[in-house]
């Protein structure tokens, strides 16, 4: 099984069981989860992403058999295609995380369009980072509202060819994200907050595909449970899509 | 192990006999629905000020479902307090002759109404529960919705009743300070997204009695809830109790129970 969408690290509002790389690891061995593809959750708040990046990759290293990185990089800052580099020549970058609602900047603004054509050509994964928690119990000096689905579609209009995976998304969002994009070959979406209606597992691969979709935590803010279980409990599609869910899918993305 | 699920809308698609989609559900877990309509089935829009009349339709689908699976399904009634007369007219029938086990109040009127009082002294009088939504938002409050701390003053002016606030409040740590010295209240898990800890945050300051299971379907799923308990680490006792025997208890002894649907089971004496 692999976990598309986790972080490791600290959250600023409430302390998390599993934030710590050993106490994650642990959960995934209880779990049965053999890899987990992680960004530093400190990047969400943090101003230089090149310090939690630094960090990501120390962790990572420490795991490679379990971690797969996934770098933040924010194009809204000064020197965002500086630390890109470093990400990729030193830390040997292959996916890159944004998260624009926490950052602050439009997808289809001037500096993220430079970002996405640099992923184009490089052959990155793109993780674009819906939301991380139920907007309704935000602290309330730190509101921050899901990225707008359509503003992700048309950014993955613009770039048919970069390969996307759209995290942390509920299910309205993706499948009107998956609904309003053209060309989907390279666009591929994970459930951790995908936690309804009934059946929507089976729902999102009627919709989407079970090539398209993937299994995703959203740990440590989340429990792994909700959406192992989702799948593994799923009555409407086959043990062998449940295996493209949990495992063929991701490795085929992440080159595992 | 079984469960109780405290919390199932009946609006799953077109037709009451959608609901069997739900049924099946609870048959795969082996839990049986506390059920309520908020709506009939077949009428598209949400009233959040229902008529009197629209609460009795409703009803009526609660009550079909009840006989249709007697062994899944136990029902809530649904009014809206501000019909005082005739809301409180229904729920005595419904409790009284129909075997309803408990009052389902959403946002028509804030609880803190004195139409509200009424209908919980019914409840008291048939020893079930009143289940107030109330969900504490960042962005603030829908029109005649409950903040928590209305439905804890609700259960200190009642202190007899047994109410449950729905959603636990909505943001589990501001419920679970706000809930904390109210023990008459039941936190109901449904409907918030899988946050680690979240019930962990219940169970400390409410503790494990207090705390029951449910899921809000279906607009959320099944196990996305129940990964909520699973996910903790309590002690299999504790997850017993949240996901069985605080309501079994609640149900076992309601006075309505005889009279309409069959009992609860009860394995292991519980209950
Ligand atoms: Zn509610
Ligand atoms: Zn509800």
């Amino acid at each position: 099984m692999i976990d598309s969408n986790a972080y490791v690290g600290e959250w600023p509002f409430r302390r998390l069981p599993y934030s710590q790389p050993d106490r994650l690891l642990r959960k995934m061995d209880d779990l049965s989860i053999e890899k987990a593809v992680v960004s530093r959750l400190e990047n969400v708040f943090f101003k230089d992403l090149l310090v939690g990046n630094r960090e990501l990759h120390a962790i990572v290293h420490a795991h490679a058999d379990r971690f797969i990185p996934a770098y933040t990089i924010n194009p809204g800052y000064p020197g965002w295609d500086e630390d890109l580099e470093i990400c990729l020549d030193e830390l040997g970058a292959r996916n890159l995380r944004l998260h624009p609602n926490y950052h602050g900047y439009e997808l289809l603004g001037q500096e993220n369009l430079r970002l996405l054509e640099i992923a184009r050509e490089r052959d990155l994964l793109v993780i674009i980072a819906i939301g991380l928690e139920d907007v309704r119990h935000h602290h309330r000096l730190v509101v921050v509202p899901d990225v707008g689905a359509g503003d992700i579609a048309q950014t993955v209009n613009a770039f048919p060819q970069a390969r996307f995976l759209v995290a942390g998304g509920r299910f309205g969002e993706v499948t009107s994200i998956w609904r309003s994009v053209d060309k989907r070959e390279n666009l591929y979406v994970e459930n951790s907050r995908v936690q309804g209606p009934i059946h929507d597992v089976a729902k999102l691969c009627n919709t989407i595909g079970p090539d398209h979709v993937l299994f995703g935590s959203n740990a440590p803010l989340h429990y792994h449970e909700s959406a192992k279980l989702s799948i593994e409990t799923e009555t409407q599609i086959t043990d062998a899509e449940k295996q493209r869910l949990f495992r063929e899918n991701a490795a085929r993305l992440f080159n595992v | 192990m079984p469960i109780i699920d405290v919390h199932v809308h009946t609006d799953v698609g077109k037709s009451l006999d959608d609901f069997a989609e739900q049924i099946a559900i609870a048959e795969q877990f082996d839990a049986v629905l506390v059920t309520y309509a908020i709506r009939p089935v077949a009428d598209a829009s949400r009233h959040s000020f229902p008529t009197a009349e629209f609460c009795a339709r409703s009803n009526d689908e609660t009550y079909e479902l009840m006989r249709r699976y007697p062994e899944r399904v136990r029902g809530f009634c649904y009014v809206n307090p501000y019909h005082a007369d005739a809301a409180a007219t229904e729920l005595e029938w419904r409790l009284a002759t129909q075997g309803f086990v408990g009052l389902k109040l959403w946002h028509a009127l804030p609880c803190d109404d004195p139409r509200v009082d009424r209908m919980v002294e019914i409840c008291e009088h048939y020893r079930v529960p009143a289940l107030q939504h109330t969900w504490l938002k960042a962005g603030g409050l829908g029109y005649g919705e409950s903040p928590p701390e209305m439905v804890a003053d609700l259960a200190r002016r009642h202190p007899n009743a047994t109410i449950i606030a729905a959603h636990a409040g909505g943001d589990y740590e501001y419920g679970a300070k706000v809930f904390r010295s109210t023990p008459n209240v039941l936190l109901d898990i449904a409907g918030n997204e899988c946050n680690a800890g979240g019930v962990q945050i219940l169970v400390d300051h409410a503790g494990s009695e207090r705390v029951i299971f449910g899921t809000d379907m279906p607009g959320r799923s099944f196990p996305s809830q129940l990964a909520k308990v699973i996910g903790t680490r309590l002690s299999s006792e504790d997850k017993e109790k949240i996901l069985y025997g605080n309501m079994a208890r609640v149900l076992a002894a309601c006075k309505t129970t005889q009279r309409g649907t069959a009992v609860i089971p009860s394995p292991g004496g519980e209950g």
